[in-house]
């Protein structure tokens, strides 16, 4: 007796598998609020690429008047020794920009080895590795930099390193976490017992599967960077007059708040807008790489 | 729960420890003379040969480093922090008399937060997929990616100079403090919203929630009583949690709005190389921040039993 066919299996076309990048894409263009981030991003990264040829006038020159407000002349307007407020904001895009990315590196490279070490070989080495990441997590966040800058004194260079070394722990953390799950999986299991050396196995079998969390951490991290390199600048603690910073801008133009606003506005709305851009792309990333998320 | 207790204690210690370690060793890894660099920035540069050896031998900075750490551990552990070279005064009266500036601030920070976080939540929660969810979530955004100092000037520019309502230095009135914990309670006011309709949306998917509809009770009961009840555990502990984070804050707040506290008195240390008052007003604010998250574990583990038996 010979079975009826089953009535599901009609022969349907196999649906093009396009890979998860391919969605992960397609979600993320989908998202208005991370294309519009992106873009404003992408805006601030080509003015400090192009700086010398957008602003109109040198950062550092003396072009008008002092206090001048903001006029055909000076969109922006002139500070209190009568530089353009414009041409520094764009000039300052650099200094902010390089802060963000020159300090995320520390922290991912620091942190992620920091992390990775702990998790794979556990033990004593994770618990002690684990308790200085907790000394560095009691320090409340900006805390932390103020720290570092108190012991190498102010500066551009010494925030870079503050801001990093600050965000140490979070990288620690989350890696270490990953890597505890991981590192018990059969395949990686599987490439100890081929022989992998403990670095071959850290570096091919394990980082490549924690990538996405560090990517999106790393974009936000970028903004909070920002934020915080700017913070320490406000403090005086950061660039020196007469660097064209954002953080120390806003800080020149507060006595004169009430007569002559946008000094301050300026360069606070540069902040702003930038770091704002880089969390809804962050955000766009993080939802675009869940893979719960569904392409729909 | 004694259990739970002792044991998140005993993780504590050694991670004491090591903060008092990093904060020591500020001083040691610093290039150059810290005594130098200190009566510097302290005293306007007027260095003697007699007043470095006094002030060195006064910090024990003459002795080998182990003893000058034992010696730093043994008279912090009793709350002997020092004396500050720029005040001429014992660091620990400084430093409490900065503290209690300080923690009135966040506590101010803290109401706002919740003042404006809690019902933006909650009107998120209820409306989900709305303008108002848009509109909410949007400002917990603008939170997150507002720069402290340029908020706080941003308010005294409207409130201060152009509509007069509030003063923009706050001369110890109550309606000084409006402004700075308005500014310090922005950004947590952004986070404890999103957390608070994450967290409301979430209960109101319970069975719980359907029974007590299927039982015929309002829907304004239902998600004001039985949802919004367990929607909120999870909120307090994030607050208590970003009470902590305030402290922080506070460097900024405190300097934009011209007060005294903590976090300015951090600045100003750092700026004249008065380590020993770094090294109290750092220990004491790390101090505070660890003892508040600690407090908010245990009371979390209290609330919710599951977590003290996981």
């Amino acid at each position: 007796m010979a079975n009826p066919p089953p009535r599901s299996a009609e022969i349907t076309r196999p649906r093009k598998w396009r890979g998860r990048s391919s969605a992960t894409w397609r979600l993320f263009i989908r998202n208005a609020g991370a294309v519009a981030g992106t873009v404003v991003l992408l805006a601030w990264v080509g003015a400090a690429l192009a700086a010398p040829r957008l602003a109109p006038y040198d950062p550092l020159a003396i072009s008008g008047v002092s206090r001048q407000a903001p006029s055909p002349a000076h969109l922006a307007g002139t500070d209190l020794l009568g530089r353009d407020v414009l041409s520094r904001v764009i000039f300052g895009a650099r200094i902010s920009l390089a802060i963000g990315l020159i300090s995320v590196a520390i922290g991912v490279a620091a942190g992620a080895l920091l992390g990775i070490v702990a998790g794979y070989y556990g033990g004593k080495l994770d618990f002690v590795l684990m308790r200085v990441v907790d000394a560095m997590l009691a320090f409340p966040g900006l805390l932390l930099a103020l720290m570092v800058i108190a012991a190498l004194g102010p500066g551009l260079v010494n925030v870079m390193l503050a801001v990093g070394i600050s965000s140490i722990p979070l990288y620690a953390r989350l890696v270490r976490g990953s890597c505890l799950s991981i590192r018990t999986i059969e395949y990686v299991q599987a490439a100890r017992a081929m022989g992998g050396s403990d670095g071959r196995v850290m570096y091919r079998h394990i980082l490549p599967n924690v990538f996405g969390p560090i990517v999106v951490l790393s974009t936000l991290q970028i903004g909070s960077a920002i934020l915080i390199g700017s913070a320490l600048s406000y403090l005086g603690m950061g660039a020196q007059p007469p660097t064209p910073e954002w953080g120390l801008m806003t800080s020149e133009g507060q006595a004169y708040l009430a007569s002559a606003w946008w000094i301050s506005t300026g360069p606070g709305f540069a902040i702003f807008s930038a770091v704002i851009a880089i969390h809804l792309m962050g955000d766009g990333l993080r939802a675009a790489l869940d893979p719960r998320s569904t392409y729909r | 729960m004694a259990a739970y207790v002792g044991q998140r204690i005993a993780v504590l210690v050694p991670v004491v420890l090591l903060v008092f370690s990093a904060v020591f060793a500020i001083m040691h890894v610093l290039p150059g003379d810290p005594v130098q660099l200190m009566l510097a920035g302290a005293e306007a540069g007027v260095t003697t040969p007699e007043r470095i050896g006094q002030l060195r031998r006064s910090m024990g900075l003459d002795q080998p480093l182990y003893a000058q750490y034992s010696r730093f551990i043994a008279h912090a552990a009793v709350g002997d922090l020092g004396q500050s070279i720029r005040f001429q005064a014992p660091v620990n009266e400084l430093v409490s008399a900065a503290a209690v500036q300080t923690f009135e601030l966040s506590f101010a920070g803290m109401i706002a937060a919740l003042f404006i976080g809690v019902p933006l939540g909650i009107a998120a929660g209820l409306y989900e997929n709305t303008w108002l969810d848009s509109a909410a979530m949007l400002l917990a955004l603008v939170g997150v990616s507002m720069p402290l100092f340029w908020l706080g000037l941003l308010l005294i520019f409207l409130v201060s100079i152009h509509l007069h309502w509030l003063p923009a230095i706050s001369g110890g009135a109550l309606k000084g403090i409006i402004l700075p914990a308005f500014t310090l309670g922005f950004i947590s006011a952004g986070i404890i919203s999103r957390l608070m309709r994450a967290s409301l949306i979430e209960a109101l998917r319970n069975d719980y929630v359907r029974t007590a509809m299927a039982k015929g009770l309002a829907y304004r009961v239902v998600a004001g009583k039985h949802a919004l009840r367990n929607a909120l555990i999870p909120v307090i502990t994030v607050a208590g949690l970003q009470f902590g984070g305030m402290l922080s804050g506070a460097v900024i707040t405190e300097t934009v709005f011209s007060r005294p506290g903590l976090g300015s008195l951090i600045v100003k240390a750092i700026l004249w190389h008065d380590y020993p008052l770094i090294q109290g007003a750092v220990l004491l604010t790390s101090a505070s921040y660890v003892t508040v998250n600690l407090l908010i574990d245990v009371l979390y583990a209290w609330v919710d039993p599951r977590i003290r038996y996981a």
